[in-house]
């Protein structure tokens, strides 16, 4: 049995973020699992070492603190999760429940500490389609962003932009712009809902990290991801126009 | 000098742009640059209302303007519904004269969410009505409560404030002031709402606590109440105290006044709920209630939201939702389940004023609506018809009912195909791929 826990799933859904459990759940039954998909906003009732995926959503920047006080005693549970294997991801402004801390807001909130960056919110907020490659997969990310804050890190980036925004602050040591972040099983990225719905090659990756450690020796079965493909291939194919169409301006 | 050749200019690249059939905008933006300060020179009329909101803007400034053109007044309103400043600008110069006397005996303009506190700057309302702030076009909007921050700045002491009172996010931007009420009562939703596939109302937008609702209306519309803090709805003076969606008849009850009971063109909750507000606005700006039914009771709007052609002995429906936003997708998927029929949307371009490939939204719709049995079948086309077919797959529509059309020109073959009632759901950007595919022998109606 595959345990899935999705936290905060009225508190942190602001963009149809709820298709990536849904997509996953499905794949990973299509694949031959059995799943148990736990879906809570109480995060005092659940304990994020019995689960073999994580998965918070994005919220507004208030529902992010309000989600990060009560995440406020979970670091350590969080990181044992991460250290023992459990996947995770987080999206939208979930990104920065993953940080060290959350800087800029009416006050620094702590955040889980999955990863040695600090979050800067920021009055302006950043919107724009996104188009990221990154080191996963020769296939491309599209996405979203829809933020008000920026990562300070040394960490490597997770995507590298090929359209659109990135959610590094200037000056970061590559001296180039990056998004998200990344170890083992854990994903934080500042794309905005359903990421794992819009790139299908990103959920396979997912699935099968998951299906391989929670099943050990069982063969996978194949499964058809046909519609999700071809939105993958046009909104692709859409934003690469536009990224022609702007470097021709 | 300067007024006077903004206003000229204005005028002229007005009737330009009607002669070639262009936006309403452009004039007031090369006014604006002639004069920045022009709307803030004018001279107005003793009334200005100005109307906000994510849902209903345009419906609710339509009923409010028959209301009062009904009632003898010259109203100055901007019928494009162009409403950001530049759109607003357009509207008043071309009603005014070259002095700058704004020939009206009334104002009223809708007033986008976002640029309402930059165009109040230079023209304060003295009414001011907010009807819902909900998930809409989160791509230029951010969110719900980010839009919430910029309504907020728009309100100022000295304003009249018109405020959905189910609405936590409305009762939040008025910011503590005195307000009036309009809203729902438990019997009126009783005929006609429903939840939908997220719930922002699940969580205090002040304190983070979990709300608590007498009843619930659509999105986070409700009797509120937060136990932790008292962020609550209060008591609305302008109440919808029935609403029945057979036959759309519904009751307004003004606290210390009589009951007036209307019935909606629309026979839908989120239509009756824009009379509620027009009602409300126009009883504040002295209307009698009468005047008010006498009007607006089974009018049907001419915005062009939502048409109907008669076709080879059915109904043609076409229901122009906003992409990107919900909450107008769920009503009309309801109402197109309510009636029958099959339902064909539409998703080829997301929005006609920017570009964006963003499908997220698809999966913040109730697309579960389409599984009743009144329903026969489900049509999809556009460029991103397989990011619908995909949100279809996870929801509660047998599969063997939704078919994908590759190309639009597929929508001629479907039209040839079904025979009963179609359903048309799409936006503004998109309307006009159908319209150019409608059979020849259809035949507009005035009314649903």
């Amino acid at each position: 049995m595959i345990r899935m826990l999705h936290l905060f799933p009225n508190l942190m859904n602001l963009y149809g973020d709820w298709g990536n459990a849904a997509v996953l759940a499905g794949a990973l039954e299509r694949m031959g699992a059995s799943v148990e998909l736990v879906e809570t906003d109480n995060a005092d009732r659940v304990d994020p070492r019995s689960f073999d995926w994580v998965f918070i959503g994005a919220g507004t920047e208030r529902r992010t603190a309000f989600a990060a006080r009560r995440l406020a005693d979970k670091a350590g549970a969080f990181a044992e999760a991460a250290e023992a294997g459990t996947a995770m991801l987080f999206t939208g402004s979930a990104c920065e429940l993953a940080c060290r801390r959350i800087e800029g807001g009416d006050e620094p909130l702590a955040g889980l500490g999955l990863f040695d960056a600090v979050v800067r919110r920021t009055e302006e907020r950043q919107t724009g389609d996104v188009l990221y490659a990154s080191d996963l997969s020769d296939r491309l990310c599209a996405g979203f962003l829809n933020k008000s804050g920026f990562l300070i890190t040394e960490e490597a980036p997770l995507f590298r932009p090929i359209f659109g925004p990135g959610s590094f602050e200037d000056g970061h040591q590559l001296d180039a712009d990056g998004e998200g972040l990344a170890r083992g099983g854990v994903i934080a990225t500042y794309v905005t809902g359903p990421i794992l719905v819009r790139n299908p090659w990103l959920k396979r990756i997912v699935a099968d990290g998951i299906f391989s450690r929670a099943c050990p020796g069982a063969v996978p079965r194949p499964y058809d991801d046909g519609a999700a493909e071809k939105g993958w291939k046009v909104t692709v194919s859409e934003l690469e126009k536009r990224k022609a169409a702007a470097a021709g301006r | 000098m300067r007024k006077f050749l903004a206003i000229l200019v204005c005028k002229l690249a007005a009737l330009a742009g009607r002669i070639v059939g262009r936006g309403s905008s452009k004039p007031g933006a090369l006014a604006l640059k002639i004069c920045p300060d022009i709307l803030s020179r004018l001279v107005l009329p003793e009334t200005v209302a100005a109307v906000t909101g994510s849902n209903g803007k345009t419906s609710a400034v339509e009923l409010v303007v028959k209301i009062l053109q009904d009632s003898g007044k010259k109203v100055c309103w901007n019928r494009e519904g162009s409403n950001q400043t530049e759109g607003v600008a357009t509207m008043l110069l071309n009603a005014s004269t070259l002095g700058g006397r704004v020939k009206a005996d009334v104002i009223v303009m809708e007033s986008d969410e976002r640029y309402a506190r930059l165009t109040f700057r230079y023209l304060k309302p003295t009414h001011f009505m907010i009807l819902n702030i909900l998930r809409d076009q989160m791509t230029r909007n951010g969110h719900p409560e980010f839009i919430c921050g910029k309504i907020a700045d728009a309100v100022s002491d000295g304003m009249r404030l018109i405020v959905n009172a189910d609405d936590p996010l409305c009762v939040l931007a008025a910011g503590g002031r005195e307000t009036v009420g309009f809203g729902l009562e438990k019997a009126a939703v009783d005929g006609g709402a429903s939840g939908g596939v997220y719930d922002d109302g699940k969580f205090c937008p002040v304190c983070g606590g979990e709300m608590v609702y007498g009843w619930r209306g659509f999105g986070a519309l409700g009797d509120f109440s937060c136990p932790a803090c008292g962020h609550s709805r209060g008591e609305p003076k302008y109440r919808l105290t029935a609403f029945d969606a057979a036959d759309g008849t519904m009751t307004v009850a003004e606290s210390g006044g009589a009951e007036t009971e209307m019935t909606c063109g629309i026979r839908s909750l989120h239509h009756a709920y824009n009379m509620l507000a027009a009602f409300a606005l126009c009883r504040e700006l002295g209307v009698p209630a009468e005047a008010v039914k006498r009007s607006i009771s089974d009018y049907f709007l001419t915005n062009g939201r939502i048409r109907c052609w008669d076709q080879a002995g059915r109904r043609l429906v076409l229901m122009t939702s906003k992409h990107e936003n919900s909450v107008s997708y769920n009503y009309s998927l309801s109402y197109a389940a309510r009636e029958g029929g099959s339902v064909l949307v539409i998703v080829d371009a997301v929005s006609r004023k920017y570009f964006t490939g963003e499908t997220s939204w698809l999966w913040d719709i109730d697309f579960d609506r389409l599984a009743a049995d009144s329903v026969r079948s489900v049509w999809l086309a556009g460029k991103y018809v397989w990011d619908i077919a995909q949100r279809l797959e996870y929801s509660a529509v047998p599969p063997e009912k939704v078919n994908v059309l590759e190309t639009l020109d597929g929508i001629r073959d479907m039209l040839a195909r079904e025979t009963g009632d179609v359903y048309v759901v799409t936006c503004f950007s998109d309307r006009d791929k159908f319209l150019s595919r409608l059979p020849a022998d259809a035949a507009e109606r005035r009314e649903m």
